[in-house]
């Protein structure tokens, strides 16, 4: 039984991979419940506002905005991490075990899009977290990665992403929750242990990154 | 690229040393009028002397810009346009004093990450914000100073490598938005020697050798004659087709992008 704590379960984006890991037979936790659970063996950072990818011209960029849209969520990614290096961290006589960190960004971090400044900017700082968390805490036992997916609803006239979904599923068959829950159990599983500081993007194909 | 600045302004942020120094000197000999953003008016002077000793560059302005406080990004925009007229370029180059100093991840805290991101993120924004209509009038460019830490990550690093990937993010970004006014953004991540490595020499040599063995062209680079070359070639027209790019500038020590 694989015990998975998820932040932003309350998210439709967390929220339907917190019922994906369920599925596959995981249980999940909140972070809060996180610290009676011996046997935590991976945390996913899913905490994803919609009001963050939502068109916003830089022009409508007050601080404030700026404030809500990129400062904040990069400040709650920093928090799970802090939480799950207590949980997981194993040697040096810390209680962890080890185990998986992971990072929900979005697509739009690598390429960038009108209208998406705030989320460009805090994905990228979030993929920069789990690259570095990676290289950091590799000797405490965690591996972290980041899974990059479509959260931007508005596609506008964006050259990179204009390209077709390579999969064969159809348009609407597209949700990665489902592949984010079982990535994120295998990374959880011992044979793994090297996958660290990638990228996974899950978006059927559409970037493809160098 | 001699001369092929004379009548345009750029404003360069951190320009008191390092790379913002390289690049004020290089805009100056161009033929540009620098502004030169610093937080203390004072570390400018040399830099100022530097470049009234060139021949046919333009007008020097020292403005000062405490990048902590909010809104000094925007005054540096508006007193460099009250005082040479308009704007073709900025270049922001500033960033934390925290910027090589090692720390634990595991043992950082959000008010370590909040002035990274006070002045690499947010100040980007405020530039931004607040120069869009003058660059707009001149198809300008913004040039952000990034690293490749910030493609890479850093062990010893965390917060100056999100800084870095946080800036290269709103380059995109931005340069997606901004193609239709006609201003160009990118960001240029550069090798050369500061006062902050020379420090980190200073106080373990053997890092020097270390950092050399693995630069491809066997130097460190100096921020004048290696890196500011490839930052004007950014911000001028011979890239009007370039946006939205990082050109990492090192000598070849990353090769991953």
């Amino acid at each position: 039984m694989t015990v998975v704590a998820v932040v932003g379960s309350h998210t439709p984006v967390g929220g339907r991979i917190a019922e994906r890991l369920e599925a596959r037979g995981a249980t999940v936790v909140d972070l809060a419940r996180a610290a009676d659970e011996p046997r935590v063996a991976a945390v996913l950072h899913a905490d994803v506002d919609p009001a963050v990818y939502e068109d916003t011209r830089l022009a409508d960029l007050t601080p404030e905005r700026w404030q809500a849209l990129c400062a904040r969520p990069i400040d709650a990614a920093l928090a799970t991490a802090w939480a799950a290096f207590e949980l997981l961290a194993t040697g040096e006589g810390r209680p962890g075990r080890g185990g998986v960190l992971g990072f929900v960004c979005p697509t739009v971090a690598m390429t960038g899009a009108a209208g998406q400044v705030a989320a460009s900017t805090a994905g990228e700082a979030i993929r920069l977290l789990a690259k570095s968390a990676a290289r950091r805490w590799g000797r405490f036992g965690i591996t972290s990665n980041a899974f990059a997916l479509d959260l931007d609803p508005g596609h506008g006239a964006d050259g990179d992403r204009l390209q077709v979904h390579a999969t064969a599923l159809a348009a609407d068959d597209l949700d990665p929750a489902d592949d984010v829950a079982s990535l994120l159990l295998y990374l959880s599983a011992p044979g793994a242990a090297r996958l660290t500081g990638a990228t996974f993007t899950a978006d059927g194909g559409e970037l493809m990154t160098p | 690229m001699t001369g092929t600045w004379g009548g345009k302004v750029v404003l360069v942020t951190g320009a008191a040393s390092g790379v913002g120094r390289g690049v004020v000197l290089a805009a100056a000999a161009a033929g540009a009028s620098v502004a030169l953003a610093v937080r203390r008016p004072a570390t400018a002077a040399a830099v100022v002397d530097e470049v009234a000793a060139l021949h046919g560059g333009g007008e020097t302005r020292v403005v000062p810009c405490d990048l902590m406080q909010p809104g000094a990004a925007a005054a540096a925009v508006a007193e460099t346009l009250a005082q040479l007229g308009r704007l073709d370029a900025i270049v922001h180059s500033a960033t934390s004093n925290a910027s090589s100093q090692p720390i634990a991840l595991e043992d950082a805290d959000l008010d370590g990450w909040a002035e990274h991101r006070t002045i690499a993120v947010d100040a980007t924004v405020e530039l931004a914000r607040a120069a869009h209509g003058a660059l707009q009038a001149t198809r300008g460019s913004l040039l952000v100073m990034t690293s490749p830490a910030g493609i890479a990550g850093n062990d010893r690093l965390p917060f100056y490598a999100m800084a870095k990937g946080a800036q290269r993010g709103l380059v995109k970004a931005l340069a997606r938005e901004w193609g239709p006014d006609g201003i160009r953004v990118n960001a240029l991540a550069p090798l050369a020697m500061s006062p902050a490595m020379q420090s980190a020499f200073a106080a373990e040599p053997r890092l020097e050798d270390a950092v050399v063995g693995s630069i491809s062209l066997g130097y460190f680079g100096d921020a004048e004659r290696d890196v500011a070359p490839a930052a004007l070639f950014l911000c001028s027209d011979d890239a009007r087709y370039v946006t939205g790019q990082t050109l990492v500038v090192n000598g070849g020590r990353f090769t991953s992008l």
